[in-house]
């Protein structure tokens, strides 16, 4: 019944309205106070304001000062504590490549060559606290894809990384990780850096078989396919997964070990023709389908300027939406393309969502990653946490996107902070915005201000402060609130 | 005691967690029941049914505000109470006049009962409540959520009795207006 739904729905209105509501009806009757009396009340009121407020800013402490955060830039940052835990509660920058949504940039690349060295640090995947070696890697060959560096990065688990140095030669199935100048965060120096261009083998589901082809050199001095990698530990559990087209399908060739290089090669550029033409998988036809009907949209994707999109990819039964967006720097931004697809080519359309940048905007987008690296989370205190210095960081998470001011389109970055504060039974949530001009100026600023800019509230983490919303109890985190 | 020590003793799973809530809020949570339902027995044993359901909600439930999260569970309850009893024969009372008069607010074509439509109903008519002026919005919610008599808003408020009629009327009529802009069919 209609008055009924209205009752009911009234529940979910906020509990300072009722407070305030049923304050109304407790305190005594109201006597009507004359207009005279008005003014001379309000006086009071606003003298009393003015010394509080005064009182107020003059004790503020200086947790969240632009000072603080550069001068802890070299601080402590112990990500360590934060692995093992949910993604919900990982802690670093956004702007991740699910594996499910990489898989159409996997295989673009293969190349032949050979490990160069592999750098001192120890890096941390900031997302998901898993950690890697980034080893440098020289090409000798590519034999496929575009645009390849004759040196470029890749990172491997911490675990696997120094087997590779004994082989003379590699031919490698690779991805880039990501997005450009992917955050990464160095250990060894306790700061996150940034790589152009950072590739890596393996997927989320682990390293896979036959994503690495290493050589030997044999007797003669020939450098054939030596399958010793496979028999490592570590490497002897790897997967052949679901993705890895040609190479999965090397993997299983009967007379891989032992073939030469340019055996092997032979081989694999005919699986790897093959595999576009035909569609070894999922993979490959989807990349056959869009390079044919949605030219126009790679064009624009693959062009110079354009070339920081990163793919996002949702597959149905019958229908494909293909959803891009673009990130500068590692950045997301508000620009996408989106594409549909039916019945496979019966039905294709797509469009741009707003804004569209200009060449010029690219040029001059504010740069979140110089202030992202200048942050120390620790040194950080929760600004809205009543009591914070009594509760421990159960999880904290930075992300930086681009906004645009509503009132004139000027850009900005944005880094978000989140913080999850536990008591040792409940969590709670608190957050901080971290706002950047164009001219590398930075401000915090609190949510109202933020929705009042962009003119929108989707930026903007909505939970309450100083109210639980997840019970700790033991390994198992439970949601309070649906 | 104050709320965070009363939910702590909840928290600790000590029963006299409900003897300290009765004591600070079994007259406001009575006052909520007693609205709905315009009967003492009914209403005490609904404030009874709120300690009791509040024991099992805590924890997990970590409500911030005690208070009102105990009014939102009398109101429930009670008007459970009020639907069983008023299944046979309709009865009159505030409940059946606030509702008459809610009534108008909304559509009986629309027929979207789920709750997850209530919910953005709810939240529709808070972000409407949150555009009105403090007494305004208080008034509404006196009436509309805790279903006090017009004449007995009017005195605690210092008003006359019409002037708060007309401006529920009116709080009423921008509510409906609010709503169809919001897509909800009135």
């Amino acid at each position: 019944m209609t008055r009924e739904r209205i009752f009911h729905a009234m529940a979910y209105i906020r509990d300072d309205f009722l407070e305030s509501a049923a304050d109304s009806m407790c305190t005594p009757v109201r006597k009507r106070i004359s207009w005279k009396h008005i003014g001379a009340l309000a006086a009071c009121f606003l003298l009393a304001v003015g010394i509080f407020l005064s009182a107020q800013l003059g004790k503020m402490p200086d947790m969240i000062s632009e000072h603080k955060i550069l001068e802890n830039a070299d601080g402590p940052f112990s990500l360590g504590t934060y692995h093992n835990l949910e993604m919900q509660f990982g802690c670093g920058t956004d702007g991740f490549v699910y594996d499910k949504d990489a898989i159409l940039s996997m295989w673009r690349v293969a190349v032949e060559g050979r490990i160069v060295e592999i750098l001192p640090a120890l890096y941390t995947e900031p997302k998901t606290g898993e950690r890697f070696h980034i080893l440098k890697f020289e090409v000798c060959d590519v034999i496929a894809g575009q645009n390849v560096p004759e040196t470029l990065y890749f990172r491997l688990e911490e675990h696997l990384s120094a087997n590779l140095l004994d082989f003379e030669r590699l031919i490698m199935g690779i991805k880039q990780t990501g997005l450009e100048n992917y955050p990464m965060y160095n250990e060894n120096e306790h700061r996150f850096e940034s790589f152009s261009l950072l590739f890596e083998t393996s997927n989320a589901h682990g390293t896979e078989y036959g994503v690495f082809i290493p050589f030997d050199e044999d007797t003669s001095g020939n450098l054939t396919v030596s399958d010793a990698l496979w028999s490592l530990d570590g490497w002897n559990e790897a997967e052949i997964s679901y993705v890895g087209g040609f190479v999965k399908e090397f993997a299983q060739y009967p007379v891989k070990s032992g073939a030469s290089l340019a055996e092997t090669k032979e081989t694999l550029m005919r699986l790897y023709e093959t595999g576009v033409r035909n569609g070894y998988d999922y993979v490959y036809t989807i990349a056959d389908f869009y390079n044919k009907e949605t030219k126009a949209v790679f064009d624009y994707m693959e062009s110079d300027a354009n070339a920081v999109f990163v793919q996002k990819v949702s597959a149905w039964s019958d229908t494909i939406g293909v959803y891009y967006t673009r990130y500068i720097n590692g950045y997301e931004t508000p620009e996408t393309i989106h594409i549909h697809m039916t019945d496979r080519k019966a039905y294709l359309e797509w469009w741009y969502g707003e804004p569209i940048y200009t060449k010029e905007e690219l040029q001059a987008m504010p740069d979140i990653s110089a202030v992202m690296e200048r942050l120390d989370l620790d040194a950080i205190t929760p600004p809205h946490t009543e009591n914070a210095e009594e509760l421990t960081v159960y999880a904290c998470f930075a992300r930086g996107e681009y906004i645009k001011r509503a009132s004139d389109s000027e850009n900005f970055g944005l880094i978000a902070i989140t913080w999850y504060l536990t008591d040792g039974g409940y969590i709670y949530y608190d957050d901080l915005y971290i706002l950047i001009s164009a001219d590398g100026i930075y401000r915090t600023a609190e949510r109202e201000a933020l929705a009042e800019l962009t003119g929108s509230n989707e930026y903007l983490h909505m939970k309450e402060y100083n109210t639980a919303y997840w019970y700790c109890d033991g390994d198992e985190v439970k949601m309070l609130f649906p | 005691m104050d709320d965070n020590n009363i939910i702590s003793l909840y928290r600790a799973r000590d029963e006299s967690a409900i003897t300290k809530t009765a004591e600070k809020y079994g007259a406001y949570c009575f006052a909520i029941a007693q609205n709905i339902l315009a009967n003492p027995e009914d209403s005490e044993e609904c404030v009874s049914d709120t300690w009791l359901k509040t024991w099992n909600l805590i924890p997990p439930e970590m409500p911030k505000c005690l208070r009102a999260f105990l009014g939102k569970i009398t109101r429930s309850l009670a008007f459970d109470k009020y639907r069983e009893k008023t299944s046979a024969k309709r009865g009159g009372g505030e409940t059946e006049s606030a509702l008459h008069e809610l009534s108008e607010v909304l559509s009986d074509t629309d027929d979207t009962e789920h709750t997850y439509e209530i919910k953005l109903l709810g939240e529709a008519i808070d972000r409407f409540l949150a555009t009105l002026p403090r007494r305004e919005r208080d008034i509404f919610l006196c009436r509309y959520y805790f279903l006090y008599p017009i004449g007995e808003i009017a005195e605690k408020q210092g008003l006359r009795e019409n002037y708060t009629r007309n401006l529920i009327s009116r709080t009423k009529k921008k509510l409906k207006t609010f709503l169809e802009k919001e897509g909800f069919s009135v």
